[in-house]
């Protein structure tokens, strides 16, 4: 196994790890499409220090929402990918993105607060989770095949879904259908950041609690149900963090793809697989990962913005090919 | 023969004074004249609806397009579908004409109806001068050519003082939103953006074309002296959220002077659109 073998080895890691996303959201800080003047921001007076600190008001909670939702998605595809021993899980592509967009959407269109919305979205990555692992399953465990094809035809079902809530919605409500369906991060505020956070902090301990567990599952359900592993209900609590997290993820910044399979992969050719190590620094790779994409989403064409859903696929797609042509 | 045609053209036209809608004539010397042209028209976008009506011929329409609501007399037209047109909705209405523009609403059900064989003129709409000929083409078409000869100079001479107006003044920085959360414009090459430049704005979004989305952060900053807004029932609460805590409440452009504009009457490529052009022209100034 490669990777630190020791905990102070896997914490030297983690402070690297974090220093590193701490420098990238440094970065995207000071990128976008209008450009921010840190010494105005720092001691500008009159209208460029005013300006400038408007900047950074409207910057830093997007950058945190980037993070945060770009955490959260890395660590459930990391959690799937060793709860479905199956390194092409990912959230979006098991349609649990596309359950809690339509959760949200149900939610948005009939009315609900905002608090609610991750709720209502983990709801619904929770009962597509579950459809999509009933579908699969064959001869009590679940097959690679049917279980990509579940995804795939859970994913269908949703976007239809989503695309026939768009067409008899009308105006605003059409536009917050779109919002779920591209995904986008420009809504974020200080105050959606703080109703985010505890959802991603209760999805992430849950998932550091059964990282041990995990690590038992990767050499075989029954050696673990042998050395006192309660399989079922771990599956279950693994499942249910994944999707409190895909949920919470999709409330605020709608359906982005491939991040819960692009870094895993990458931490994973890294560190190995001891998911000690693999679930937090997937956490914070993916929230580096979103973080810099949304930095590009944000420049790239000034005044407007290219759809954060469309940078990820952009890298994502190819990777996926590749992981299949080395997966036969 | 004359006294036959005489007679049915009275026939007609008091079937109309009636508020009855006059009912298809096919036995063949009854055909109608040029001058009458055809009775059962069907509109497939609300434009075309108020250019009807203008010409005073709103009483041929048989079917209109969802959002047909002006005049108030549009209302009452049974419905043909909004951005996808129903082909099978129009031809059971047995239209003698179809009015489309060319772009947005109705472009598939038009391909279906032309293959059909039923009689489809495509009109104009993407600009100021497209809409006086949306209106030459459909007078001609409905034999109101005198009708639409002086509705089109009313509307030249609307236009020509909009005009001289702006080129005696400096030209504000001005910006048109459609929708402002999240923040959509109207930038060049647009219908509005025609509207904004020839009312003497000078739109800020103009080297983006079509309808961008605008980043908070751009929004926030921009230098806008003037924000034209849309106005109507379905706008206002997401530009009230907008100028409250939104994307419009801080910087800059939250002390933007802001021009609200009944929002059908100025989107819709229409005869309405310039008194809009006038009110915005005095605005700017």
């Amino acid at each position: 196994m490669k990777g630190p073998k020791t905990t102070a080895g896997r914490w030297t890691v983690f402070a690297a790890a974090g220093l590193a996303l701490l420098l990238v959201a440094a970065i995207a800080f000071a990128v976008g499409g209008v450009s921010l003047s840190i010494p105005d921001l720092l001691s500008g007076e009159g209208p460029a220090g005013e300006r400038a600190r408007l900047l950074a008001a409207l910057r830093w909670p997007r950058v945190v929402l980037a993070a945060l939702v770009g955490g959260c998605l890395a660590l459930a595809g990391a959690a799937l990918q060793a709860l479905l021993k199956n390194p092409l899980a990912d959230p979006f592509l098991l349609g649990t993105s596309g359950g809690a967009a339509a959760g949200a959407a149900c939610a948005a269109l009939l009315g609900a607060s905002p608090l609610v919305s991750p709720a209502a979205a983990f709801l619904g990555a929770a009962g597509a989770s579950v459809g999509v692992a009933a579908l699969a399953r064959r001869g009590g465990r679940l097959d690679l095949q049917r279980l990509l094809l579940a995804g795939l035809v859970a994913n269908a079902f949703f976007s239809a879904l989503l695309l026939a809530a768009f067409s008899i919605a009308s105006g605003e409500a059409a536009r917050t259908m779109l919002f779920w369906m591209m995904g986008s991060l420009s809504d974020a505020s200080p105050g959606r950041d703080a109703v985010l956070l505890p959802y991603a902090l209760a999805g992430a301990g849950f998932l550091a609690a059964m990282a041990p567990r995990l690590n038992l599952f990767a050499v075989g359900e029954e050696n673990a149900a042998a050395l006192g592993v309660d399989v079922e209900r771990s599956k279950v609590t693994v499942f249910l963090a994944a999707s409190l997290l895909t949920g919470a993820a999709v409330a605020f910044a709608g359906v982005i793809g491939f991040v819960g399979l692009l870094v895993p992969h990458g931490v994973r050719l890294l560190v190995g697989n001891d998911q000690r190590a693999l679930l937090p620094l997937s956490a914070l790779a993916g929230a580096a990962l979103l973080v810099a994409a949304d930095a590009v989403a944000r420049a790239a064409v000034a005044p407007a913005e290219l759809p954060i859903g469309a940078i990820t696929a952009a890298i994502g797609a190819p990777v996926f090919a590749w992981l299949l042509l080395r997966n036969p | 023969m004359r006294r036959l045609f005489l007679f049915l053209h009275l026939l007609v036209w008091s079937a109309l004074l009636c508020g009855c809608r006059a009912e298809r004539q096919t036995s063949g010397d009854s055909t109608p004249g040029p001058a009458l042209g055809p009775r059962r028209i069907v509109t497939l976008a609300p434009n075309l609806t108020e250019i009807v009506f203008a010409l005073g011929a709103g009483d041929r329409l048989v079917g209109v397009s969802e959002y047909s609501d002006y005049p108030e007399a549009a209302r009452a037209i049974p419905r043909v579908g909004g951005l996808e047109v129903d082909p099978e909705r129009v031809a059971a209405l047995s239209p003698e004409l179809v009015l489309a523009i060319a772009e947005g609403s109705g472009r598939g059900a038009v391909g279906s109806l032309q293959a059909a064989g039923v009689p489809v003129v495509v009109v104009p709409s993407g600009s100021l001068d497209a809409v006086l000929e949306a209106i030459r083409i459909v007078g001609q078409r409905l034999g109101r050519e005198a009708e639409s000869q002086a509705l089109v100079e009313e509307l030249s001479r609307k236009r020509a003082a909009v005009r001289a107006r702006a080129a005696a003044s400096r030209r504000p920085r001005a910006l048109l939103l459609v929708w402002p959360d999240p923040p959509q414009a109207a930038g060049a090459g647009t219908f509005l953006d025609d509207v904004l430049h020839e009312a003497g704005g000078d739109n800020v979004v103009a080297q983006r074309r079509g309808w961008p989305l605008l980043s908070k952060e751009y929004l926030a900053t921009a230098d806008v002296d003037v924000l034209v807004v849309p106005d109507s029932a379905e706008t206002r609460p997401a530009y009230e959220r907008a100028f409250s805590t939104g994307p419009l409440s801080r910087g800059p452009i939250a002390g933007a002077r802001v021009v609200r504009l009944d929002e059908a009457a100025l989107t819709r490529p229409g005869p309405r659109v310039f008194d809009m052009l006038e009110r915005l022209s005095q605005a700017l100034r």
